[in-house]
């Protein structure tokens, strides 16, 4: 649940700057989120390198792999999209609790997002 | 053709041996749904960046990045979730084509085998036959050989047509996975393209509404829309009743081996949490549940029997599961037996209890080869966790059972019994619930409250058929199709209300009436065992060469005649309940052990 305790601004706006907001806790919880696609699509990834191609007839079988060895690597590579979303999200947070003035308390318990869990 | 033989009796040229066909079809089946899950899991990632990761209350700079990054993430997924669909699609078609070329195949090896013999036979023949001989068989001679070179014309024919479908569908084949093999072919594809299934969704009959408005619905939707379903929403598919069996097993295997995947892969890391422990357990039950009764050959072709799994949830009833298998194809079969177990099962018991469901499916087909059959092992709802019966005695305390839990579950039988008669599009089939110990409770629920769909509805080792039912007569069904089966050494059958004893009123516990007892009205058929012990005597129903399986056999092949019959359990008033079966001998069954 987002409340008004977890809202903190970033640096005061002005009319020449664009606002900085964040609610941390959502971003940690997003991060998490982000983490298990990760996990997942790295699970599709792997279950496409393992599909398997005996079943075709020698003129296709060879079409089969190549596709198949193919699609691994987009999947993988979209798994690592994922990833890399959910460590910047960590990054935003660390840097957040690094820049924040707000109380120790809030900080500790936002730790738990800084690290990754998968 | 051949010089001129004998009596100028031409024997033709043998005809062309049809090539090696290394094609296998299952197999190229299961690469679809490999493929199908692993687009499930893109389509899950577009979901998510169109709705809980666009966090919109991250203002800012940072925020702005963070959604464009999302949105980008997002397309892409979508994007090759859509390419992924559509070479899934065209595997699954290449599958079903492969299939019909091996049948071809098949008939065509059998055919140049029996020309090639022909001609050997012919030219015996006419090496056999003296010159007189040949005066008068020269011309039955040449017309067999006509006869033959016209055979082996039309078998040429046949096969030249044969390799070239054969080459046209690899042709295909091969170009539909390298129409879509780079990231930048998917994105000038598909980019922007919008999911067919978002729409087929919108339209969904809401849950709770009859079988035959989802059937309704599936016909509605285009090819592409159905194929999209599969993987944007397999769970939704997979667990409808009223959906043809066929769209069911697909999609539940979509999600069966997405669940495999993933949670293998998190176990491998060790990651595994409890929640996920218990959900792979379900789901690695129910793929060897799958893979054991894939191995179940016909026992009167010796054919691969088919086999359905018609509902799949491994996170239902808190962690429990659901899953259904069937061993024979619901849609066409002419009977369907429904297996409905009892106490203490969860999805992970699957394999057991599919294992019930091929021996009933052998046996009845033993009965009755003339009838195709699917047996279910349905696991649909959830049975009561403690077990009130231990070795004979009523000592688990914790494990009182009441009836609500039969009450919900015989409405999803009804449901889904409904379904099954909802989703074919022949003639209806015969259906035979067979209700075992509390899932017996759970048919008379589902055939009091719910007017269960079936033709025949049989009890085995009952504790009771549910409150309200003192009879047949409240079942809504002629007495002449309830059967009631209760081994005499079988304790559970005990826990029943037996002539002025009703449970019910003694604080609750009770299950209801016992229909082995002869005023119930049931038909009570054989179901001794050499088991002396209760527990071995309330499994053993199921059992090959148990004389209950024959009878069972019988039943649900409408051989009603062929049943063994036996008197009713009786309860006079001045003394304990009387079995007259109690002391006779099992005779031997014929069923497949036996």
């Amino acid at each position: 649940m987002h409340t008004d305790a977890h809202r903190t601004t970033g640096p005061p706006t002005t009319p020449s700057a664009p606002e900085m907001a964040m609610v941390p806790t959502s971003v940690g919880r997003a991060s998490r989120e982000w983490d298990e696609q990760h996990v997942d699509l790295r699970a599709a990834a792997g279950q496409v390198a393992e599909a398997s191609t005996a079943g075709f007839t020698p003129p296709v079988a060879h079409a089969a792999a190549a596709f198949l060895d193919a699609w691994t690597a987009h999947t993988a590579a979209i798994a690592q999209g994922c990833e890399v979303q959910a460590d910047a999200m960590r990054a935003a947070i660390t840097d957040w609790l690094d820049r924040d003035a707000g109380s120790a308390a809030r900080g500790w318990a936002l730790l738990g997002f800084v690290e990754e869990l998968r | 053709m051949t010089a001129p033989q004998g009596a100028g009796v031409p024997l033709p040229d043998p005809p062309s041996v049809m090539p090696a066909y290394a094609a296998r079809a299952a197999l190229v089946d299961d690469c679809c749904t490999s493929l199908r899950a692993a687009c499930a899991r893109l389509d899950d990632l577009g979901t998510f960046t169109s709705g809980p990761a666009r966090l919109d209350d991250w203002v800012g700079s940072s925020g702005d990045v963070y959604r464009l990054r999302t949105r980008a993430l997002g397309r892409r997924a979508e994007a090759m979730s859509l390419a992924l669909r559509r070479v899934a699609a065209r595997v699954e078609d290449h599958a079903e084509t492969l299939a019909d070329l091996g049948v071809l195949h098949a008939d065509l090896v059998t055919r140049s085998t029996s020309l090639a013999g022909g001609i050997e036979v012919l030219r015996r023949d006419v090496a056999r036959a003296t010159p007189a001989g040949l005066a008068s068989l020269g011309p039955v001679l040449h017309a067999r050989s006509v006869a033959l070179r016209a055979s082996i014309a039309d078998y040429e024919h046949d096969r030249r047509r044969w390799l070239h479908r054969l080459f046209e569908e690899e042709q295909a084949m091969v170009a539909a996975f390298e129409r879509l093999h780079s990231m930048r072919q998917v994105r000038d594809r598909f980019a922007g393209v919008p999911d067919p299934a978002d729409r087929a969704l919108r339209d969904l009959p809401a849950v709770g509404s009859p079988p035959r408005e989802a059937l309704a619905w599936w016909r509605s939707l285009s090819p592409a829309e159905r194929a999209a379903l599969l993987v944007a929403a397999p769970g939704v598919l997979g667990n409808r009743d009223g959906l043809p069996v066929r769209v069911r097993h697909r999609a539940n295997e979509v999600r069966l081996e997405r669940d495999l995947a993933g949670l293998r892969s998190l176990r491998e890391r060790g990651d595994l949490t409890d929640r996920e422990k218990q959900v792979l357990r379900n789901a690695e039950a129910a793929a060897a549940a799958r893979d054991e009764a894939e191995q179940t050959r016909d026992p009167q072709t010796g054919e691969p029997v088919p086999v359905r799994l018609l509902l799949y949830d491994p996170t239902a009833f808190g962690g429990d599961g659901a899953v259904a298998l069937s061993v024979g194809d619901p849609d066409i079969a002419d009977d369907i037996s429904v297996l409905v177990p009892g106490l203490g099962t969860d999805g992970a018991d699957i394999p057991g209890l599919t294992a019930h469901a091929t021996s009933v499916y052998e046996a009845a087909r033993d009965a009755d080869p003339g009838a195709s059959h699917a047996s279910i092992a349905w696991i649909g709802y959830d049975a009561p966790d403690n077990i009130p019966v231990r070795d004979g005695l009523a000592a688990d305390a914790a494990g009182v059972v009441r009836e609500d839990l039969a009450e919900r579950g015989g409405a999803a039988l009804a449901e889904a019994v409904d379904g099954l008669r909802a989703s074919r599009e022949g003639e209806p089939a015969d259906i035979t619930v067979i209700g075992h110990s509390y899932g017996s409770t759970t048919a008379g629920h589902a055939a009091h409250d719910q007017g269960l769909a079936t033709d025949d509805l049989v009890f085995v080792g009952s504790p009771g058929v549910g409150g309200g039912v003192d009879d047949t007569a409240d079942l809504g069904m002629s007495s002449q199709h309830v059967w009631a089966a209760a081994n005499s050494h079988d304790v559970v059958p005990h826990l029943a209300d037996r002539g002025s004893i009703d449970l019910g009123l003694l604080g609750g516990i009770g299950l209801g009436n016992d229909p082995a007892e002869d005023d119930f009205g049931a038909i009570r058929f054989q179901a001794e065992s050499g088991s002396g012990s209760e527990t071995g005597a309330h499994s053993g129903y199921f059992e090959d060469g148990s004389e209950s399986l024959d009878n069972l056999a019988h039943i649900v092949t409408g051989q009603y005649g062929l049943v063994d019959r036996a008197p009713g359990v009786t309860d006079p008033w001045w003394g304990p309940p009387r079995d007259p079966e109690l002391g006779r001998s099992p005779r031997p069954g014929s069923s497949r052990a036996a």
